[in-house]
């Protein structure tokens, strides 16, 4: 199969669509859970008057992002292969996140393409998350890329 | 956290950690409730075994949580983490020794801020680095 025929102009035409705005509170006894279950005793996640202190407020864990799960797009991309890999993240960080902070969360297919490889031909997203705060500030972003492959029993690595 | 790095006291090569992470089930299934991810891959033996595993794999996300930890304890309290970049290049288990670390790749000022670059791993038993990352964060200078 060459490239072409792979990637249609449907998939393609999932570039750039935005899903719907979600919008999530940040609470204390949730940033207390995750930074328990990452093993992460840091005080400005954890103590409030030290976290008061040094930025403000409470703050949460870099990765904490992860939680903010942006609303899935209307229409299904129509995928081409069954087997799943997440390949890894690229996260920017503009300002803290606080513990009360409501955070909306927007995400874009960024770019779609093909590989072969080991598994033979790979098709590779790349998907942009942004995380806005209250204020209207981008606090953060997370580039996403997942990787999808061959046809038969599912697979998820990642 | 009483201690801070500055920026002059760090030099290209300087290596953060090592640190070891030896995590059991329970670790895992405490993550998946406070992630929200229930993909039965990290708790339930049978699926991940369908999938070609020897058992349970660690979320990935988990471990770049230790990753960055990593990274922020590096930065303590004066300094920012502006960029975190994780790839997945092998799976990883809970019942064994991972080690993470770091290494201070490239330093410079710019606009009066101390910037350096990290390259950071997770490494399995075997040697073999199955998490790459790359940071760039700020660190005070001691003039300032």
């Amino acid at each position: 199969m060459s490239s072409g025929e792979i990637i249609t102009t449907e998939m393609k035409s999932f570039i750039g669509l935005e899903t719907k705005p979600k919008t999530y509170l940040v609470e204390k006894h949730s940033v207390e859970r995750f930074a328990e279950a990452i093993e992460d005793e840091n005080p400005l996640y954890l103590d409030k008057k030290y976290a008061n202190r040094i930025k403000g407020g409470l703050i949460t864990p870099p990765t904490y992002v992860r939680l903010f799960k942006a609303n899935k797009l209307e229409k299904k991309f129509p995928e081409p292969f069954s087997n799943l890999v997440d390949g890894g993240s690229s996260y920017s960080f503009y300002k803290n996140i606080y513990v009360g902070d409501e955070i909306t969360v927007i995400s874009k297919l960024k770019d779609l393409f093909l590989k072969t490889g080991t598994m033979g031909e790979m098709l590779f997203k790349v998907t942009l998350i942004s995380y806005v705060n209250q204020k209207k500030e981008l606090v953060s972003t997370q580039e996403i890329v997942t990787i999808t492959y061959g046809k038969g029993e599912k697979t998820f690595l990642g | 956290m009483n201690y801070q790095n500055y920026y002059e006291d760090i030099n290209v090569g300087d290596i953060i950690g090592p640190t070891i992470k030896n995590i059991d089930r329970k670790q895992l299934v405490m993550y998946a409730g406070a992630s929200l991810d229930f993909n039965e891959f990290h708790y339930d033996d049978d699926v991940a075994k369908k999938a070609g595993h020897k058992g349970i794999i660690i979320h990935g996300a988990l471990k770049s949580a230790w990753l960055a930890k990593l990274v922020v304890d590096f930065i303590g309290e004066k300094g920012n983490l502006k960029k975190f970049n994780v790839s997945y290049r092998g799976v990883d288990f809970p019942y064994e020794n991972l080690k993470l670390y770091g290494k201070v790749i490239k330093k410079q000022i710019i606009n009066s801020v101390g910037n350096l670059e990290l390259e950071v791993f997770l490494e399995n038993e075997d040697g073999i680095v199955t998490t790459p990352c790359f940071a760039e964060i700020e660190l005070p200078l001691k003039n300032k």
